[in-house]
């Protein structure tokens, strides 16, 4: 226990630290500035024509800074998020659940939508 | 010392993240609520065009750990109040004792128990920061040792004083709470309790309780002498009835 309480000391420290230059960020028009999770390059599977690249950047300002409206239902906000496939996908899951073609564009509508058909990035 | 959380009302963009997270750390069913329940132990509300969290703010001395009758809930050395289900009784003293109405009880369950955020003291074990921190995306609800970030909170009222109201909510009420406040409004249009006694609360039933010992223990010894006075009076009266003089 003494030896956690150590650990979560040096971690919460740096932590803090860095929460702490991020928090004094703050945009020109007085909007707290978003520390987002860096961008999530997804592996492409044998028969994937490509690499797709997540980026949070992209996809929270339209959902008005919503973080619930992905999670924690659709991926863990605490976890990496592991596999994702079109099969879960076209059953309304995963990315799925918005891209359907009606709240947002479907998953079936264009690979170069989400892939990097190149195989790089 | 111990650690705590201090919310920033005016960094915090009401994006939810810190409700999402909670809700994965401590495996709590969906979906998020409006307000907190036993099911949902910290939100952030809008109020006034301000978004406010709310959760347990972990007093230094808890009201809700001084009536527990099992000790069910309990203060940490870390900060956290934690909760042990397996001993609740389900009395719900403790929702009737907290000065801020935090704890929530499970209405729709047989065997219900109480809900409240628990400062994630099982990711504190692990060296890990509260869900709610790690993941906010603006910095608004920063975790660290609760010194520190009293001084970061008063390093910010002396930085811009235009910025916020004159007080570190959480320095004081209920004798002091391991989650500090800042606000940019009077903490009462946040829906905040200001009223909220400076001192411990459970000093008040320990100014009674305290003497409870001392008065039982003079109160028996005064009633047993009035007990022996009176009985050896009445021993007193009954012998020189029984031995008086033929003739007097």
């Amino acid at each position: 226990m003494k030896a956690s309480i150590q650990l979560w000391r040096i971690v919460g420290g740096a932590g803090l630290g860095a929460a702490l230059a991020v928090g004094m960020a703050v945009a020109n028009d007085g909007t707290p500035a978003l520390r987002l999770p860096p961008d999530v390059t997804y592996g492409s599977a044998a028969n994937s024509p490509g690499p797709v690249i997540f980026s949070h950047t992209n996809h929270v300002p339209l959902r008005d800074n919503r973080c619930v409206a992905c999670h924690p239902q659709t991926f863990s906000i605490l976890q990496p998020t592991g596999t994702i496939t079109h099969e879960e996908m076209n059953a309304g899951k995963q990315c799925g659940t918005c891209h359907d073609g009606t709240q947002a564009s479907g998953v079936q509508d264009a690979c170069d939508h989400c892939h990097h058909m190149g195989g790089g990035s | 010392m111990s650690v705590g959380l201090l919310f920033d009302s005016t960094r915090c963009i009401g994006c939810g993240a810190c409700s999402a997270a909670c809700k994965e750390a401590n495996g709590l069913p969906l979906p998020i609520e409006q307000h907190t329940t036993a099911y949902t132990w910290t939100v952030v509300e809008e109020v006034a065009g301000v978004h406010v969290r709310r959760l347990c703010f972990h007093c230094a001395e808890p009201t809700c750990a001084s009536v527990c009758p099992v000790n069910a809930l309990q203060k940490t050395i870390d900060g956290p109040v934690v909760y042990d289900a397996s001993r609740c009784i389900g009395c719900r003293y403790c929702i009737m004792a907290c000065p801020f109405g935090v704890p929530k009880y499970q209405w729709d369950q047989l065997v219900p128990i109480v809900g409240k955020c628990v400062l994630c003291a099982g990711r504190l074990a692990k060296g890990l920061p509260t869900a709610c921190a790690a993941v906010c995306p603006t910095g608004a609800t920063l975790f660290g040792d609760r010194d520190v970030l009293l001084r970061e909170a008063r390093r910010r009222l002396a930085h811009s004083p235009d910025t916020y109201v004159d007080h570190v909510y959480g320095v004081t009420e209920a004798g002091g709470t391991s989650v500090l406040m800042l606000s940019g409004v009077p903490f009462e249009q946040l829906g905040m309790k200001t009223n909220v006694p400076r001192q411990p609360l459970p000093l008040l039933t320990w100014q009674v309780l305290s003497k409870i010992p001392s008065f039982v223990t003079v109160c028996g010894v005064f009633l047993f002498g009035i007990h022996w006075i009176t009985k050896r009076r009445d021993e007193v009266r009954a012998y020189e009835e029984t031995h008086k003089e033929p003739g007097l």
